[in-house]
């Protein structure tokens, strides 16, 4: 077809677009396919190079992305992999986060079309992280790495342009957050005490893994004063222990992502990973006397706290069960950690990413 | 089934509905917001006009 003012079809593969690359671009702006900046132009010639590092075939489907139920073609993905500045090699990465956010548990079309200001997270963990280059160190959450940088912007695009969520249409954050531009980093698995967490999840060491959630941006977590674990603890769990967070309203799963000085302090301290779930379920509490009446009586109804607020002594805990709050180290040297909370309506979801072809299920 | 959404959220429900392949469903528009005032004023957003369309829309989906 020739370029025209309406926008081609979710279905349409192929546009023709009259004049050259920045025509091109000014009308995939206005179309509504790109997330404000500007995006690599999707030409057949590199859509099949992106196509050729994916480990399914161009056609296969990997399910439908709420809330348009667009289909999640390998062709597809490699089209916003390409605008979003990928590497061929980072698409078996896409493949196994497309695969794990269409979970029933992880509620795609809440994270899609709430109010609330979550974005699609994913961090890359295992040998992987290696192979591509990502950041797992200094700064892993902000810019400057190829790979986390695109492969976030590759899943909004992916969850904008298959699955449907148009910012101000049918993406209706209030507010939104600059974690939908794109939020991947990388598990700094070397600088871990704890044992890696694909561990946690059933997986192995040698298998490289994708955890994808519905979350908020990195809350900060600064504490250059403390030296033991408990301290630090502590630190985290004051600062977790907010009254606005969904995950006050109804658990959840949400992540603690310490940096390395942070966790070789609290493990020298002699805590393990599940004794650090342990205590921040027991300490990352809000007292029933923070939250206004209106509030609380807007949270009884959300999560059934008034049969439990009795059990919980008043003081209503960030996370349902120990095990619901997600440990794991990124980042470089410093005394900062950080707190990511979800959507908490609906949990997080990890796959393996395929290292090889899988089998064609055509 | 029929949809009761507040008026900030009119075009958003009309484009996930026709998103979903589910245009038809009826939909009645209250004032927005819910949330944030006093039980007794949402309450009274729940109008007789608003009990009504809600009844009528039922009554619709279950003819067709």
């Amino acid at each position: 077809m020739s370029a025209a003012d309406a926008a081609p079809s979710a279905e349409q593969i192929e546009i023709e677009v009259e004049g050259d690359e920045s025509a091109a671009l000014e009308r995939f702006h206005a179309w509504g396919f790109t997330d404000g900046l500007p995006v690599v132009l999707p030409t057949r010639e590199r859509v099949e190079r992106m196509c050729a590092g994916a480990k399914h075939y161009p056609l296969e489907s990997l399910g439908n992305l709420a809330p348009r139920d667009g289909a999640a073609t390998i062709q597809k993905l490699a089209i916003n992999a390409v605008m979003a500045g990928c590497l061929p090699e980072y698409m078996p990465v896409l493949e196994a986060a497309v695969v794990a956010m269409q979970a029933s548990d992880f509620n795609l079309i809440g994270m899609q079309t709430t109010t609330h200001p979550c974005a699609l997270l994913a961090i890359v963990q295992g040998p992987v992280v290696e192979m591509l280059g990502m950041n797992a160190g200094h700064g892993c959450m902000g810019p400057g790495n190829r790979a986390n940088a695109s492969i976030g912007r590759a899943l909004r695009l992916i969850l904008q342009n298959i699955g449907g969520a148009i910012p101000g249409t049918t993406d209706k954050a209030t507010q939104g957050s600059p974690a939908k531009f794109g939020f991947c980093f990388a598990e700094n698995e070397a600088a871990s005490p704890w044992p890696p967490l694909r561990s946690t999840l059933g997986f192995g060491r040698d298998d490289s893994c994708v955890t994808v959630a519905a979350a908020e941006g990195p809350h900060n977590v600064n504490d250059h004063g403390s030296s033991d674990g408990e301290s630090i603890l502590s630190t985290v769990a004051e600062t977790m222990a907010t009254v606005g967070s969904n995950n006050l309203y109804v658990g959840g799963d949400h992540f603690v992502v310490f940096g390395p000085e942070h966790a070789q302090a609290v493990a020298r301290s002699g805590f393990s990973r599940e004794e650090v779930q342990g205590y921040l379920y027991e300490h990352a509490r809000v007292a029933v006397e923070r939250i206004s009446a209106e509030k609380l009586a807007e949270l009884t109804s959300w999560g059934g706290y008034g049969q439990q607020l009795e059990a919980w002594g008043g003081r209503i805990p960030l996370a349902r069960g120990a095990e619901m709050l997600r440990v794991l180290v990124a980042g470089g040297a410093g005394k900062h950690s950080c707190w990511i909370p979800t959507f908490a309506v609906g949990f997080s979801q990890t796959r393996r990413i395929a290292l090889e072809r899988e089998i064609c299920r055509l | 089934m029929v949809g009761v959404v507040t008026d900030a959220f009119r075009g958003f429900a009309h484009e996930l509905l026709a998103q979903r392949n589910a245009g038809s469903l009826p939909l009645v528009v209250i004032q927005h917001p819910v949330g944030g005032i006093a039980r007794e004023q949402a309450a009274a957003r729940i109008t007789d006009e608003v009990v009504d369309a809600v009844i009528a829309a039922l009554q619709r989906d279950a003819g067709a």
